[in-house]
């Protein structure tokens, strides 16, 4: 009995410290999959109007957290990057529900002054881009999201959980008024 | 169609975008990511990250399903199982003490010693000789004849059990009849009669005048009057850097060696269940499991007040860890039964996790022996 006792210990200790070893490197392995996809994380942070001041570093943390929380349902079976970006968006969408992320009133120059902040060699068409996104509600952000991300109708309809007409419809809704809204400034 | 935006420039600026936000390098450094996890792991209600690693957590329906069976086998134990005690309707010292109620004469016996008489013959249980002790109230004899303040008087001037047992007395209230102990004690009579603790009460240097008091006198030492051996009901709360508070529950054996000083080694037993709150830095529904043991000493100065220091270790599951513990508490005897102990206990770093732990526990305690 002793003897078993004894060896029970030794056993647990050692599946212990494996663990431990096993999560360290686990938790290395992430922070440098995180990191190759930084930008990535701070285009899901813009997209979700999210300005360069504390409320994108708040947002990226809380991106990064969700992340560690859900790394054990990454299983492989697509790219990390497509993973993160999924776990991003998300966060950002709830993120952006919680405080009511609304800047009516900025204006294009505002964006592109932003922009030029934020990227050395700003596209222009991206700066107007992401001036038109801030106009738009938390839905139409994300379903504009995923269509300038290549995503087509069929996987828009599964991640938003929309039937394809509805999107095929809810988006012509939101590129006649990003039009209008594209009129208005010029 | 016209009205609508066409959004294909926009789609291909923003690819090309997101290729070249790929190929930069990144704004923040593995340390920065690193550093919001422990920020968040800090903000967040949830342990470091090298904590988690370290609790490895059960259900907490475990830990209450032993807390609960814990607790229910401790009371029944109590009510039920706990070892014979001596008859409720044992007579008070007051009521043997002749001079104790001016109503009844000298002479006049003690019915109600007489009413519950206990055969000489077999020698009483430890623990009903224990109850006896401990709460002041002399033992009875199965001398029918013989009243017991008689039996005082004889043990006094004889010095010794076998004169009393061969002592013919005639009972106070029966002067005419005579005992029914006549003849010789035989040796386990002798052995049975010791054992009552009447023989303590004999002091050959200096007899008393009152051998009540004097037995009370006796019993004063703290070893014999303190609990040597009680069981407690731990209730109290822990706290570390990186768990935070956490409450425990536990169950814990106490036990004074006897000597004849003031100071004597002890031993201590406990198992603990450890439980997160909401205040824990983890807030999984974890508990850790925890045992302890060690040896230390205690200082009994009076009989109802004991310290004690004792120092050993212990080993946790739900977050394996093994170190050193140093227990530091007080105990007040509320009652017959129960005691009241105060404690301390300071967890050494142990082997698996580095950081040091704090805890502060009120106990109750049931006195065993």
């Amino acid at each position: 009995m002793h003897v078993t006792n004894r060896a029970l210990f030794a056993t647990y200790y050692w599946m212990d410290i494996r663990a431990i070893k096993a999560e360290r490197l686990r938790q290395q392995q992430f922070v440098a999959d995180v990191q190759r996809c930084d930008a990535l994380i701070y285009s899901v942070c813009r997209l979700y109007g999210c300005r360069r001041d504390e409320s994108t570093e708040d947002l990226y943390q809380e991106i990064v957290c969700a992340l560690w929380e859900s790394y054990d349902t990454f299983k492989g079976e697509s790219s990390f990057s497509s993973w993160l970006y999924s776990v991003a968006r998300n966060t950002a969408v709830a993120y952006y529900r919680r405080h009511q992320l609304r800047q009516p009133e900025i204006s294009l120059t505002d964006v592109e002054r932003d922009f030029e902040d934020w990227h050395e060699s700003p596209d222009p068409l991206v700066g107007e881009l992401y001036y038109l996104i801030d106009q738009l509600n938390v839905e139409d952000r994300t379903l504009v999201g995923l269509y300038i991300d290549g995503y087509d109708y069929e996987e828009i309809a599964q991640q938003m959980h929309l039937s394809q007409p509805a999107v095929r419809t809810r988006l012509s809704r939101i590129k006649v008024r990003l039009k209008e809204i594209k009129d208005r400034q010029k | 169609m016209n009205d609508e935006l066409n959004l294909e420039p926009y789609r291909r600026a923003w690819k090309a975008e997101k290729e070249r936000q790929q190929s930069a390098p990144p704004r923040h450094s593995e340390q920065d990511i690193a550093a919001m996890l422990s920020r968040y792991n800090a903000t967040k209600d949830v342990a470091p990250i090298q904590s988690q690693q370290h609790r490895r957590t059960l259900p907490i329906w475990i830990g209450s399903a032993a807390a609960s069976v814990a607790i229910l086998v401790g009371v029944i134990w109590m009510l039920w199982l706990r070892p014979a005690t001596a008859p409720t309707n044992l007579p008070t010292v007051a009521e043997l003490r002749p001079h104790s109620n001016p109503s009844l004469p000298m002479t006049q016996n003690n019915s109600n010693i007489q009413s519950n008489p206990i055969d000489l013959t077999t020698p009483p249980s430890i623990h009903s000789r224990t109850r006896t002790i401990r709460s002041f109230q002399e033992p009875q004899f199965n001398l029918p004849s013989y009243g017991n303040t008689e039996a005082y008087q004889i043990v006094n001037e004889e010095n010794h059990p076998t004169d009393i047992l061969n002592t013919e007395v005639i009972p106070n209230d029966q002067p005419d009849a005579k005992s029914s102990v006549q003849s010789p004690a035989t040796q386990s009579q002798l052995q049975a009669f010791r054992e009552t603790g009447i023989t303590s009460m004999i002091d050959k240097q200096k007899t008393p005048k009152d051998p009540l008091v004097s037995t009370r006198t006796k019993l004063d030492h703290p070893m014999y009057d303190f609990p040597n051996l009680q069981v407690g009901l731990s209730l109290g709360a822990t706290t570390s850097p990186s768990i935070g508070t956490q409450a425990l529950v536990g169950i814990v054996a106490t036990k004074d060696v006897k000597s004849d000083g003031i100071v004597c080694a002890n031993k201590q037993g406990a198992l603990y269940l450890y439980f997160d709150m909401p205040s824990s830095a983890t807030d999984n529904d974890t508990m850790s499991v925890g045992l302890q043991y060690g040896y230390g000493l205690s200082c009994r100065p009076t009989e109802s007040f004991a310290m004690r220091l004792n120092m050993g270790g212990y080993i946790m599951f739900g977050g394996f860890n093994l170190g050193l513990r140093l227990n530091a508490e007080v105990s007040y005897r509320l009652s017959e039964f129960i005691t009241l102990t105060a404690g301390y206990q300071y967890y050494m770093p142990g082997i698996v996790s580095g950081e040091s732990r704090h805890a502060a526990m009120l106990s109750v305690g049931y006195i065993i022996d």
